[in-house]
């Protein structure tokens, strides 16, 4: 079976074929806590079934279990990927990573199961190099028995969005520490790079231009925020939503730049929005509007809804995960008929032979 | 080694040329020197006053010295002002008050000035040239991950997960700077036993399908609604595709690789 993995910098989500119709996501986040091994009994860990590993006198609590933790006991939380990518000065985290990232995965069925892996295109403005990233997460899937390929986030949610439109159009995925774009044109992409913008940066942003709390912000901006109601000058929200604002204007602003690079084909291009910070409501239309309003090189038809948005169960962050699913399975689909072929041509060389 | 036996030679002639100069004045000083004095006395001070001056920035010289290529130039720009500066001070001490007229006073100040001029514009030259430099030392430094090959980052990358985790974690060469330690991990029980939570979404998944005849080239026309080049596009590409008669997998496979870079 084969399996598509998006490492983000806050989520990591691994999609598979699930049962009958149905994908099956795995998710944890690409975070971990460090604690003193005297501040709790291990065996209360244990028996609260947290994912932890200790070693000498520190306790490290791994994924969705440390950001429960970091509440209660009011800790700093540490991402190491929060910029997008491992660097080379973050290695005493990748035992932590390394632990996520199986447990997320999981083990191959079998040997050489194929996994698509996305990983952040060079970004635009930062001179950080995701080569290193990109080898130590799939040397990671590779240890596990996996015959892995990278693609590009951005091409992961033209993958999962724009099935309808051939695979032609821009993917952007909007996350935390990172905002990913690919215009593609039938499933190749043109134009791909990143940002090192995203969901934090608004976070960071709004907490030191209003003073209030980073965690606090975080909170107000996933439960208590949306583009459409009208709020004061000097609140947190309208202070949200003006960065947000200037999120999207420098998306917006780079994709410009970048298109008048190349020589895009003359075809329509809807736009797919994909990533946890799209998920605040009234962000669609927001895109939207600015997307009009800034005259791009090429021709944009539409902003589409991203299919996981439709219903309650469904997630826009799971369309990375769900997209290099998508280019798993159609290249398993590709090997197989090609043994197919090849048993095929071998009994007809028997045939030929007797 | 070199360098340094130079920049010490080149202090001391500095230092000599300070001396020479600091006697001069309190040569000047002594014998209340004035335009009536003694032609011997006026000699003295200003001989000794352009000689220290001369040593000075020859000093100077010595002590910001260039690499090649650069350094020889710069060598030959040094020797030859000083030797012209130093020929200008012997000129005018054996000329003065006799033959201190009109064509050989003008011999005597443009020997000396050239000679000034070449030790000055060389000493700033090479300064500027040493900021630039460090200057680009600095940048460079600024991101070492660039100094490395595909190789070696991926050679690196599978020491440290080989050793990650193992008994012994240690890190190499990419940073010195955390501490080795021995300690094992210890994995808590839930990461041994407790499987992953999944949940599952109702999708089918359609678009490996599509996903598959599009790099493929075989677009459903009549499914789509796609433009005019999309259509033209797809029939070239099936078009050479025939006529190089090639296995339909071969040419996803290529296409996929294509896009896994
Ligand atoms: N309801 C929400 N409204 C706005 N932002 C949200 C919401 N839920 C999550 N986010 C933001 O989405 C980001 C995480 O998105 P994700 O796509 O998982 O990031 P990544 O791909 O970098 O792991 C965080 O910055 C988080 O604050
Ligand atoms: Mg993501």
């Amino acid at each position: 079976m084969a399996k598509g993995l998006d490492v983000g910098t806050m989520n990591i989500i691994c999609a598979e074929k699930g049962k009958g119709d149905s994908i099956a996501f795995a998710q944890q986040r690409n975070a971990f806590l460090e604690m003193e091994a005297g501040d709790l009994a291990q065996n209360m860990l244990d028996s609260a079934k947290i994912l932890y590993t200790q070693k000498g006198d520190t306790i490290n609590v791994l994924g969705e279990d440390a950001f429960k933790f970091s509440n209660v006991f009011n800790k700093g939380i540490r991402r190491p990927m929060k910029q997008g990518i491992i660097s080379p000065d973050e290695k005493e985290s990748i035992p932590m990573i390394k632990l996520i990232i199986e447990r997320v995965i999981g083990q191959p069925e079998k040997d050489g199961e194929i996994a698509y892996i996305s990983v952040p295109a060079a970004p635009v403005d930062s001179k950080v190099n995701v080569l290193y990233h990109s080898k130590t997460v799939e040397a990671l899937a590779r240890k596990l028995g996996y015959e892995t390929s990278l693609i590009d986030e951005g091409l992961a949610v033209v993958f999962s969005e724009l099935g309808d439109f051939n695979f032609t159009g821009i993917g952007i995925s909007v996350g935390a520490g990172m905002t990913n774009i690919t215009v593609a044109y039938l499933a190749t992409p043109i134009v791909s790079f990143s940002i090192t913008r995203g969901g934090d940066w608004i976070d960071e942003q709004v907490s030191s231009a209003t003073g209030v709390a980073i965690e606090r912000i975080t909170s107000i901006k996933e439960t208590d925020f949306s583009f459409d109601s009208d709020y004061e000058i000097g609140s947190v929200q309208g202070a949200l939503a003006l960065y947000y604002d200037a999120l999207i204007t420098y998306i917006i602003g780079n994709l410009k730049k970048k298109l008048s690079e190349v020589a895009p084909p003359d075809a329509e291009f809807p736009i797919a929005i994909a990533g946890g910070s799209s998920r605040a409501k009234g962000f669609m239309e927001m895109f939207e509007t600015r997307i009009s309003e800034a005259s791009l090189p090429i021709n944009i038809s539409k902003v589409k809804k991203n299919k996981y948005t439709l219903s309650d169960s469904k997630d826009p962050i799971y369309s990375i995960a769900r997209g290099c699913l998508i280019a798993a399975l159609t290249r398993e689909d590709a090997e197989s008929v090609e043994e197919v072929e090849e048993k095929a041509t071998k009994a007809e060389k028997k045939a030929a032979a007797v | 080694m070199e360098s340094k036996l130079r920049y010490y030679f080149g202090s001391m002639v500095f230092l000599s040329g300070l001396i020479l100069s600091i006697s001069a004045i309190g040569f000047a000083i002594m014998v209340h020197l004035r335009r009536t004095s003694d032609p011997s006395e006026i000699i003295t001070t200003y001989g000794l006053l352009g000689v220290g001056l001369s040593f000075i920035l020859l000093g100077i010289n010595l002590m910001i010295s260039q690499r090649r290529p650069y350094g020889v130039y710069s060598n030959w720009v040094m020797i030859f002002g000083f030797l012209s500066s130093i020929f200008g001070v012997i000129f005018f001490s054996t000329i003065f008050s006799d033959a201190w007229v009109y064509p050989n006073v003008t011999y005597v100040s443009f020997a000396y000035a050239s000679g000034i001029c070449l030790l000055s514009g060389n000493a700033f030259g090479n300064a500027v040239l040493r900021l630039i430099e460090e200057r680009s030392r600095q940048l460079l430094e600024t991101d070492p991950i660039d100094l490395y090959t595909e190789e070696d980052i991926e050679k690196e990358v599978e020491r440290t997960l080989n050793e990650s985790l193992s008994d012994n974690t240690r890190f190499s060469s990419f940073n010195m700077g955390i501490k080795e330690d021995t300690t094992n991990f210890v994995h808590g029980k839930a990461l041994k036993e407790m499987a992953q939570t999944k949940i599952e979404v109702q999708d089918s998944i359609r678009e490996v399908e599509c996903l598959q005849s599009t790099i493929s080239g075989k677009v459903k026309v009549d499914d789509y609604g796609i433009d005019l080049t999309t259509k033209m596009l797809s029939a070239t590409m099936k078009q050479s595709a025939e006529i190089e008669n090639r296995k339909l997998s071969n040419k996803i496979k290529n296409k996929i690789d294509f896009i896994r870079r």
